[in-house]
């Protein structure tokens, strides 16, 4: 019924909304396609002091260690490297893999890796660069079947796949506060609405959103409308394909092929069980990628609080002086999700 | 963190494919995580793989509101 | 099948040949033909244009169009929207050893057709040879002369200032669609059809009709970076209506399926016009008989940000940057 919504009517009511909760809001977007749909649609000036919008760290590329990439990037005189287009230019400690290219570097970008074992030959020595989420881990464990029934020897993964629940749990308990949570409605596709349910112990108002422009006013007049009720169950504005349960099938896919393990998330840290890793049963298809997580190169760039709210991209000092989408010097510039790279090419606006 | 697209199911083939179309370009994809897909069927694909069928109602409501939202802007 | 081979470039029997076996007959300029070391014409005019752009798509045979064609676009087009007639062109190949002969003649044929059709003359040319793996297949290289009828009529970018109106000749990003639909890995079934097209009888019907203040063609970096050209050449500041903005379904679909985002598309025979607003009526009557997707976007204000402002469907306002990197398919 709330369908009928004509969109301005929408918007005067999130207004209104929060006119009656009396303060303007903080609302955290973890995926990074809403952090784009947001400032595409330009809701970041829209809102202008009504809401405050927060990039959390559901971007893969973003929150992806340096050292990943130089591992790959040395991997890429040997093998081919089959990476999604997102990651070709995030800059690792020497080179980002676009550069390897030019010196030579075997670097194919792929658009799905399902298709792209289709293609390969038995002979090749390959390396699919496994980011992601999980929206995006039952692409690889599909491939990592494929694989398997193809007989393929020489298809290795450099599985550096991310959950998301870990990590929002810990950015909701030791970095940030807010008032409202977009959750992302692909990663809810897989896993379903029931895998989110802890995020009630936060009382924050939480709702699954689709992507587009209206998706997104749908989950903001839903978020006002729970904090004006105080009712901190999560909600599903994306019910059109996100189910209770997720994707039963998917699920069992990424359970087949890949199990729980520590992950570094740019920002947050070492985050236990932030990551998935090919289970050992299937190991030989698995590409050693161990890295100093520890070390990050020592530089002005606060990636690390923008990814957690504390300053706005802005508010950083390498911020359009020497970070730009030409040079990126962190992560969340390079990534077109990044929330320094939307905020670069959308955001700024008189006044800022 | 994860672009997807709506897209129709065309035709089915064996090895869990399907052609699918969206806004008039037809592409495969791989529907191997989805169950009973039929001709005619919305599906969202991510990084070509088809991850959950759509409501056909709630795409419907969806459609409706889309022509909504652009009635409303012209 | 015949390959191109290293003899077909070293200046001997096969390059002569090549020449006079492929390329003149086909040409068929009376000026070529004379197989001088130098073209020479005539052009009475006061103002000459020259510009010149070199040409390396692949696939090479694409939807809508091929290399060849799009190097005579490409480059009447260039000329046409500085408000010149296209009169003569030359054309340098650089050629894959191992390139097949038929393809080339394609391809040079091509290049006549839409030579005719845009009403240049090709004057003069040039083909090497290089080993394989030293250039991908074909590259064509093409300068172009145009004369200036009317020199008052010249748009330029003095003449932009607030208050005038902002318009694109048709449909933004299919020759950039195009070029992605036909990856093999990506699948697309049926192939998205390029824009390609030279340009040079429309804008010379606006020309004689209208008060054109300034064009440009949409080419590499499409709609959102020539605008921002625009934006900082005449320092103003340019606002486009998303809504205005005209896409095509598959062009929309492509940008969704690949991340993509079709402002930055490239368009082979698409401009932009800034025109006086009491222009507009007879402005869009004349783009229209051309393609009837032609509409005005947007307007100019004086400012003088130099940025180009995009208002949203939702009723937000945005930036339009220019393109800052290769666009590149992507997952999120």
């Amino acid at each position: 019924m709330r369908y009928k919504m004509q969109t301005a009517e929408l918007i005067w009511e999130i207004k209104n909304n929060i006119e009656k909760i009396g303060r303007s809001l903080k609302v955290i977007e973890v995926c990074g396609t809403h952090t784009v749909s947001i400032y595409k649609n330009g809701f970041h000036t829209l809102f202008e002091g009504y809401i405050d919008f927060i990039s959390g760290p559901g971007c893969p590329v973003c929150v992806t260690h340096e050292g990943y990439i130089d591992r790959l990037v040395e991997l890429s005189s040997e093998w081919t490297i089959y990476t999604f287009g997102d990651l070709l230019k995030v800059p690792g400690s020497s080179k980002s893999l676009s550069q390897a290219r030019a010196n030579g570097g075997k670097i194919k970008v792929m658009y799905s890796p399902v298709d792209a074992v289709e293609h390969l030959e038995n002979n090749e020595k390959v390396i699919f660069a496994a980011v992601g989420f999980e929206t995006t881990a039952p692409a690889f464990a599909l491939s990592l079947e494929k694989v398997i029934e193809k007989g393929l020897k020489n298809v290795k993964f450099a599985c550096e796949l991310k959950t998301i629940d870990e990590p929002l749990k810990s950015l909701l308990q030791n970095h940030i506060r807010v008032d409202g949570i977009i959750l992302p409605g692909h990663v809810a596709t897989v896993i379903g609405v029931d895998s989110f349910k802890f995020v009630e112990g936060f009382k924050v108002a939480s709702v699954i959103s689709g992507f587009e422009g209206y998706d997104i006013l749908l989950s903001l007049l839903s978020i006002t409308q729970d904090i004006l009720n105080e009712d901190f169950t999560v909600k599903n504005e994306y019910k059109r394909v996100v189910k209770k349960e997720g994707n039963v099938i998917a699920k069992g896919y990424i359970e087949k092929y890949f199990e729980r393990t520590s992950a570094f998330f740019r920002g947050l840290g070492l985050i236990p069980g932030g990551g998935l890793k090919i289970k050992d049963e299937f190991r030989e298809y698995s590409i050693d990628m161990s890295y100093d997580n520890t070390k990050q190169k020592d530089s002005l760039c606060r990636c690390a609080d923008v990814l957690t709210g504390k300053i706005k991209p802005f508010e950083c000092p390498l911020f359009e002086k020497v970070c730009t989408p030409i040079s990126p010097k962190g992560a969340c510039m390079v990534s077109q999700e990044g929330s320094c790279n939307a905020y670069f090419r959308y955001g700024k606006w008189k006044g800022r | 963190m994860c672009l997807g697209y709506p897209a129709k199911v065309i035709e089915i083939f064996e090895d869990k494919k399907a052609l699918v179309e969206y806004l008039g370009v037809k592409k495969m994809v791989n529907i191997a995580l989805l169950k009973n897909v039929s001709i005619g069927d919305y599906i969202l694909i991510h990084s070509g793989i088809a991850i959950e069928k759509i409501d056909q109602k709630e795409a419907e409501e969806i459609e409706k509101l889309f022509g909504e939202v652009q009635d409303a802007n012209s | 099948m015949k390959f191109i081979q290293k003899e077909h470039g070293n200046g001997g029997k096969q390059t002569y040949e090549l020449i006079n076996g492929l390329f003149k007959p086909i040409f068929g300029s009376e000026i070529l033909k004379r197989g001088d070391d130098s073209s020479i014409f005539d052009l009475a005019s006061k103002k000459i244009g020259v510009t010149t752009d070199s040409f390396v798509v692949k696939p090479y045979f694409f939807k809508g169009g091929d290399i060849g064609k799009l190097s005579v676009c490409g480059t009447v087009n260039d000329l046409a929207v500085s408000g010149l007639v296209p009169k003569y062109i030359t054309a340098s190949f650089i050629i894959e050893e191992g390139f097949p002969i038929e393809d080339l003649q394609k391809i040079v044929r091509s290049m006549k057709e839409y030579a005719d059709i845009a009403g240049v003359e090709i004057v003069a040319g040039d083909t090497k040879v290089v080993e394989k793996g030293s250039c991908d297949g074909i590259f064509i290289n093409t300068t172009g002369f145009g004369v200036c009828e009317k020199e008052e009529r010249l748009p330029s970018i003095e003449k932009i200032k607030g208050g005038q109106i902002v318009i694109v000749s048709g449909d933004i990003g299919r020759h950039g669609a195009c070029i992605y639909s036909h990856s093999s890995e990506l699948g697309v079934e049926e192939k998205i059809e390029s824009d390609c097209a030279p340009l040079n009888r429309v804008i010379n019907e606006l020309l004689k009709n209208v008060e054109i203040c300034y064009m440009k063609d949409l080419t590499r970096g499409g709609l959102a970076t020539a605008l921002n050209e625009i934006a900082q050449k005449a320092s103003v500041d340019i606002y486009i209506e998303e809504d205005k903005v005209p896409v095509s379904n598959e062009v929309k679909a492509l940008c969704d399926i690949l991340g993509l985002d079709s402002y930055y598309l490239a368009c082979e025979g698409r401009f932009v016009a800034v025109i006086n607003k009491e222009d507009k009526q007879k402005t869009l009557e004349i783009l229209k008989k051309y393609n009837k997707e032609a509409c005005e976007i947007g307007w100019i204000e004086d400012t003088k940000e130099k940025r180009v402002y995009l208002k949203t469907s939702f009723g937000g306002t945005r930036i339009l940057d220019m393109l800052y990197y290769e666009m590149l398919p992507r997952i999120c």
